[in-house]
């Protein structure tokens, strides 16, 4: 069986090539729960660009979802709340850019399916470069971060 | 001489001792009361010009629903992915708190600045999933304009884009009502359920 002593180091190889793809990391990835039928909701993660060269996301969607954009929660010296879409996210090498409640967030609009905790969404990321960045988001309740701050 | 004398003693005496027990009441009855940590009073409650919305019952909701308790309101909508189900997520996560502590809790109440998307039926569902006590109320918009303005709390609708999606600006802020139907204060984003929690505590046992 010689083929066997070249498939877990290959297996393994693409374990640790899995994180690095495009030479960029993402952590802390999350999607808030909604309510029922709140038809919008929002994804959350920390994206980093360990690479040499700038990273710009041009593209973002979800098979479990109507459309997937990148947005910014602006607030004003008055506390008005407004939505800003932004059509590109660029990353500098070493860069990471937070997604995170009240700031910037990946909006999920129009689910194909109620989501609940436990669930997961998968988004795909399109570069610049044209290269594709998968993402696994699990679903959760924001109850439990309220206490981390 | 003596005779003279000792009358001012006494009063001297009396004079200490009120002087005490002025300072001792001071000290017990008259101690600053603990202040929020995070929230912004006013100097003067305001009061609240009548209005009418509409409940989750579909039944009036005016200013009398507002006294007798301490109430938080925020307004936003259901379309809304981020800030409104981030803010009403930690207000939630602050009555479970409270309640948990056995401690008295304000009513949360979500008032939707968008009732074209927004009906009765979806307020109450979106506001009750946070919490089961959690009200949603909405009502004509010119109605909830006004309602709005009044508690100095602005909205701004956006034309809807290419999808015919739209977005509606709007005052993130908590708006602490006083159990009688008053402008309390207002708590400013960002939100944190520590804070919020310790506030609202203080709030309910003035």
């Amino acid at each position: 069986m010689p083929a066997l002593r070249y498939l877990v180091p290959a297996l393994l190889l693409s374990l640790f090539a899995l994180p690095t793809l495009a030479g960029v990391e993402v952590d802390n990835a999350w999607v808030r729960a909604a309510p029922p039928g709140a038809g919008v909701t929002a994804g959350y993660m920390d994206i980093s660009n360990n690479g040499e060269t700038d990273i710009t996301l041009t593209e973002i969607h979800s098979p479990q979802f109507t459309r997937v954009e990148f947005h910014r929660t602006r607030h004003d010296e008055h506390g008005t709340a407004s939505m800003i879409r932004m059509h590109t996210v660029t990353l500098a090498p070493g860069e990471t850019q937070t997604f995170s409640p009240g700031g910037q967030h990946l909006m999920l609009i129009g689910p194909q399916q109620e989501l609940g905790e436990g669930d997961s969404v998968e988004v795909i990321i399109t570069t610049e470069a044209g290269e594709e960045i998968s993402v696994t988001l699990p679903v959760r309740r924001a109850h439990h971060q309220g206490h981390s701050h | 001489m003596s005779e003279s004398r000792l009358p001012a003693i006494v009063s001297w005496l009396a004079l200490a001792a009120l002087l005490a027990a002025a300072f001792a009441a001071g000290f017990f009855w008259l101690a600053p009361a603990p202040e929020p940590r995070h929230a912004t009073l006013l100097p003067e409650p305001r009061p609240l010009p009548e209005f009418t919305l509409v409940d989750d019952r579909g039944q009036p909701w005016t200013r009398e629903a507002l006294i007798g308790n301490w109430d938080v309101l925020f307004f936003g909508f259901t379309h809304c992915p981020d800030i409104c189900p981030a803010t009403l997520g930690t207000l939630a996560a602050a009555l479970e708190t409270l309640e948990a502590r056995g401690k008295p809790r304000p009513n949360a109440v979500f008032v939707s600045v968008d009732p074209e998307r927004d009906d009765i039926a979806r307020v109450s569902e979106y506001a009750g999933w946070f919490h089961p006590d959690m009200r949603g109320v909405t009502g004509a918009l010119d109605a909830i304009d006004a309602f709005a303005a009044a508690v100095a709390v602005g909205v701004v609708r956006h034309p809807p884009d290419e999808h015919g999606d739209y977005m509606v600006d709007h005052t993130a802020a908590l708006v602490l009502i006083d159990p009688r139907g008053r402008i309390a204060g207002y708590i400013s984003p960002p939100l944190y359920h520590a804070e919020i929690t310790h506030d609202l505590e203080i709030l309910m046992r003035r």
